[in-house]
């Protein structure tokens, strides 16, 4: 109630007198988190707010204060046995620093636009499309990580090297060899209508100069590991009127490639270059009905395929989840897939069909085939093609009583109410916790094993450590709630011979009971979630990490999606719509690489 | 698995690109055994392989008893005793720069660079130095079709971690081509051997004359890119040269007979590679077959290899008495059952190690072994994983790099020395003039 009644005073308004940080501020986080954050050094969870002399300083970490705002509003800060805190100096914490961060009604920065490459990915799908194969040229090419907000298409975190060239020259050619290019060589330039879609802008003459008077195979060749083709490279066109201040507009058809590229992973279509020649993107109802045409398309599907599989973490289910095959011996090739497409479908679902992102979190069904239906004990269902199921038992339906979520946060003999305590806070809502000390244990590998203990009751015993607990305190309660859901995502109502205790509880929240109250809990903290959502597409979108600047517009979309019931389109275009999505900083204002020249 | 080339159209010209100056130069074939007490041969070029293990070892089971020429190998060493006159291993190193950060990322990204890798999720990535065997690479690698050779295990792992803000990927690389920019790793071994030793079908004059064109059109792009844009630009143009390099290379070797041994290994292990399944243990094996053979055949002369990544929790399961993942296993909490997985972890991988010490014993160089002309360092970048603690490295190098290793000894360093020292060391055998490397002005006392 407190929390609340503080929340509203202190984030929905400004404080009325300004707040200074060093002479306001910094006294009272002096007294109240230096003595574990910041005084001698010591750095509890890793944090020392006594390096922030200023407010300047300070509003360089955004997160690391909204989540300092968060943990002092919801009184998980000072601990208990902490340096009290009155209500006023709370207040005075909460309420300035939410000021700090408030970074005025100036313009917006657009944020740096660093050169993107195609990713792995994105490469596959746009020569699949370009040349209407099916060859898998993302399995030519050498494995990637990602970077910025955690995913693969990150600007940063995509390299050019040696052998990425030659791989992928060895994929141009298994792809144009499969291709049938008589589509493209009945047109009236084949080699010019190429260039267009290929480079994804209108071409001239000179561009084509070099692909002239050769076999037209050859000039698709060159044009497919050309930097124009491999790069997005933007052009920017003269601010207009309702144009943002203070940034500068990237051109039609730079704007529909970061439309096809954030909703489709692919190159624009004729549809979406034509109403980019046409300028059909430059006002907002142009740009949302382009918005719902692709999203009705079924290319659309890459935004769960790529975004929600690597937000939500479904990913790891094919790439590094290993459950123990003799312990769980249905845990097949055809059950994984299910549920990995589970999980797409569920998100697509949403996207498609402009629902609450909210159903995320639950929903009144999900996607089920045969296999996966067995798996989790609901009956009826036939088949192996996955359709949308009615589930009358909350358990099910939400990421929650996902088997694609709940396999993946596991380990390959047990369950770990950690890590999947990690996840929800981190994934859902935002606050990861800080890393473990570096002689952290484990539990033991296996969870069948009888020693007397639960799996719970040994890690409440390892929360009886001070170091470890104020973290463990949020993460493991969390996890306890999802104990009823075995290593692969089956219920079950005992472990290790042992009654499953399923209480749990959100940080600062009341206790709960099992899966569905903790859905309840979620959906009570909607906005936080909501947040992290739009953090992470907006992220996405734009191929690079969050940064201060960024703050308003997450903000802006948040509230409009809270307002609006959560419905993805309301994010979708909320993205589209923001200054960092549509423009780029006036001057290019290069950051000094750290290293030398490349070579 | 993807076949990316039919089995056939690969097989044709294999070999004929296997050219050997030194061994044509030759007099007489070596007896095998007989080569150990011989002069190497200085026509011989050294060779230098890495084996990375992710996520440490045991520290209890890992230092031998005794010194010098008097020692007793560790229970994770057993697997060397019959090379014991092969290998050094060495004590008490480590990266300064690896201290702190986090737990794996620093650790690991730092490994070859002996640097500290900035904190980032990507933006200003940086590990702050290039690695050894790169810059290796750069100094001797164009006299070789490939300059250096990258193999995994492992995908690179997607994503950041959040509880340190790192981007994982940093924990997938030890091979740093520029500060910023890491050298891809081949995973799957089918690839990785139709790179090494397939002529026809890959590049050729058709791809020469692409690069041609988008060298051209790169240029003219340049003009129009702020100079952060430029440099990811000069990165393609940089790794478009490096293909080229590659494709005069392929032409160069075409022109030379085959050696006809070689060939028939090459030969047979393409055949082996369609019966090789994918366990992780026959991968490994392949992946580490496969760098000798490339070593015999000059295909390349630097190459490293990860078990995996960072962090990673690979079940090792196979091992006979191990349960559980590598990662899960590191964080042992003194429990002796999870210590002695680990051991079971860290003795298999050497074993690896060993294997590999036995394969390249048996290719005869001269009066040598392919062994006596190389280098071949083991190591991880944590000591024990249960406490993320970055000093006394588990390292061990094979070898005699041409006389200029003195093996068969456990060299007990100070406390703290430099694990760049080494590296320095390892350079300059590979006739690589560095005045220094990472922290290191010298190179490591002792080495030989």
């Amino acid at each position: 109630m407190l929390a609340a009644l503080l929340a509203s005073l202190a984030l929905a308004a400004p404080p009325d007198v300004p707040v200074s940080f060093g002479d306001d501020l910094r006294p009272v986080l002096a007294r109240a988190c230096f003595p574990c954050h910041g005084d001698d050094g010591r750095r509890k969870g890793g944090l020392d707010l006594a390096r922030f002399a200023t407010g300047d300083e300070a509003r360089r970490e955004p997160r690391l204060f909204r989540e300092a705002i968060r943990r002092v509003r919801d009184e998980e800060m000072p601990p208990a046995r902490g340096p009290a805190l009155g209500f006023a100096e709370r207040a005075l914490i909460v309420r300035g620093l939410a000021a700090l961060l408030d970074p005025g009604d100036g313009p917006i920065d657009p944020g740096p636009t660093p050169l993107r490459r195609l990713s792995r990915d994105e490469l596959g799908r746009t020569i699949r499309d370009l040349l209407a194969v099916d060859v898998d040229v993302a399995a030519h090419l050498p494995s990637e990580g990602g970077g910025g907000e955690g995913f693969d298409n990150a600007a940063d975190t995509l390299f050019v090297s040696p052998l990425f060239v030659e791989r992928l020259l060895g994929a141009v050619d298994a792809a144009v060899a499969a291709a049938d290019l008589s589509p493209w060589e009945s047109r009236d330039d084949p080699v010019a209508a190429f260039a267009r879609r290929a480079f994804r802008r209108p071409i001239d003459e000179a561009d084509l100069a070099p692909y002239r008077g050769r076999p037209f195979a050859d000039a698709v060749r060159a044009m497919l590991v050309a930097p124009t083709f491999l790069f997005r490279i933007e052009g920017t066109r003269a601010p207009a009127d309702g144009d943002a201040p203070g940034a500068v507009p990237v051109d039609d058809h730079a704007l529909a490639a970061r439309l096809s590229y954030l909703l489709w992973s692919t190159a624009p279509d004729e549809t979406l270059l034509a109403r980019a020649d046409a300028g059909g993107l430059r006002t907002a109802e142009g740009r949302a009905a382009a918005v719902a045409r692709m999203v009705a398309d079924p290319r659309s599907v890459a935004l769960a395929e790529r975004f929600a599989a690597q937000w939500l973490g479904f990913d790891r289910l094919v790439t590094t989840s290993a459950p123990d095959r003799r312990r769980f011996p249905t845990f097949t090739p055809a059950l994984r897939d299910a549920m990995a497409a589970e999980a797409t479908l569920s998100f697509d679902r949403i996207v498609r069909e402009d629902r609450p992102v909210f159903e995320l979190l639950d929903a009144d069904g999900t996607f089920l085939n045969a296999t996966l239906a067995a798996h989790y004990g609901i009956d009826g269902v036939e088949g192996d093609a996955l359709r949308w199921v009615a589930v009358d038992d909350r358990r099910r339906g939400g990421v929650l009583g996902m088997g694609a979520v709940l396999t993946a946060t596991s380990f390959p003999l047990r369950t770990s109410p950690v890590v999947r305590g990690a996840w929800v806070l981190e994934t859902l809502l935002g606050t990861p916790p800080p890393p473990p000390p570096p002689d952290a244990g484990t539990l033991p590998a296996d969870d069948v094993r009888d020693d007397g203990l639960s799996p719970k009751a040994r890690l409440e015993a390892h929360r009886k450590r001070e170091e470890c607990a104020s973290c463990h305190r949020r993460i493991d309660p969390i996890g306890f709630a999802l104990e009823p859901f075995d290593p692969i995502g089956r219920w079950r109502d005992a472990a290790a011979g042992q009654p499953i205790d399923a209480t749990g509880a959100l940080p600062g929240g009341p206790p709960f009971e099992g899966p569905v109250g903790l859905k309840e809990a979620l959906l009570a903290r909607r906005e936080a979630f909501a947040r992290t959502f739009v953090e992470r597409l907006l992220g996405y979108a734009l191929g690079r990490g969050l940064e201060a600047g960024d703050e308003r517009s997450v903000r802006a979309i948040v509230d409009a999606l809270l307002d609006d019931d959560g419905r993805s389109s309301v994010a979708l275009l909320g993205v589209v719509e923001s200054v960092p999505f549509r423009y780029r900083r006036a001057e290019a204002a290069d950051d000094a690489p750290p290293g030398g020249e490349p070579r | 698995m993807n076949r990316p080339i039919p089995r056939r159209a690969a097989l044709r010209g294999l070999g004929a690109l296997v050219g050997l100056p030194w061994l044509e130069a030759m007099a007489a074939p070596a007896v095998r055994g007989v080569a150990r007490a011989a002069r190497p041969n200085v026509d011989v070029p050294v060779r230098l392989l890495v084996l990375f293990v992710p996520n440490g070892v045991n520290p209890t089971t890992w230092t031998p008893a005794g010194e010098g020429r008097d020692w007793t190998p560790s229970r994770a060493l057993e697997p060397l005793a019959p090379h014991r006159d092969d290998v050094t291993i060495l004590t008490n190193l480590w990266n300064r720069g690896s201290r702190g950060g986090d737990g794996h990322y620093v650790k690991v990204a730092g490994f070859l660079t002996g640097t500290t890798i900035a904190q980032t999720t990507g933006r200003h990535l940086d590990a702050g130095g290039v690695s050894m065997d790169q810059v290796a690479a750069r100094a001797i690698g164009d006299r070789t079709p490939l300059p250096s050779l990258e193999l995994s295990t492992e995908p690179v792992t997607g994503g950041i971690d959040r509880n340190v803000n790192y981007t994982r990927l940093y924990g997938s690389y030890v091979s740093w081509r520029t500060r910023t920019t890491p050298a891809p790793r081949e995973i799957d071994p089918r690839r990785a051997f139709d790179r090494l030793f397939r002529t026809d079908g890959g590049l050729g004059a058709r791809e020469r004359s692409v690069l041609d064109l988008v060298r051209e059109e790169a240029r003219s792009l340049a003009g129009r890119l702020g100079a952060d844009d430029r440099r990811k630009l000069d990165e393609y143009l940089d790794s478009v040269r490096g293909v080229e390099r590659r494709i005069e290379h392929l032409d160069a070797h075409r022109a030379r007979p085959p050696a006809a041994d070689v060939r028939r290994d090459v030969d047979a292990f393409d055949e082996r590679l369609a019966t090789t399944g994918d366990a992780f243990p026959d991968r490994v094996r392949a992946m580490l077959d496969l760098i000798v053979l490339a070593f015999r055949a000059d295909r390349t002369r630097i190459a490293t290899f990860m078990f995996g990544n960072a962090v990673t929790n690979r079940s090792y399961a196979f091992v006979d008495g191990v349960s559980g993942g590598h990662h899960e296993i590191s964080h042992h909490q003194n429990a002796p059952e999870a210590l002695e997985q680990y051991t079971r972890i860290a003795r298999w991988q050497v074993e690896q190690f060993a294997h590999v010490i036995a394969r390249m014993k048996a290719v005869d160089e001269g009066e040598c072994s392919l062994l006596d002309h190389s280098m071949a360092l083991f190591g991880s970048a944590l000591r024990d994983g249960n406490r993320h603690d970055p000093k006394n490295l588990p390292v061990v190098v094979a070898g005699r790099a041409a006389g200029r290793l003195r093996p068969g000894r456990h060299v007990v360093h100070p406390e703290n020395s430099k694990l760049c020292a080494l590296h320095l060391g390892l350079l300059r055998r590979l006739g690589v003039e560095a005045e220094s490397f990472g922290d290191a002005d010298e190179e490591l006392a002792g080495l030989g």
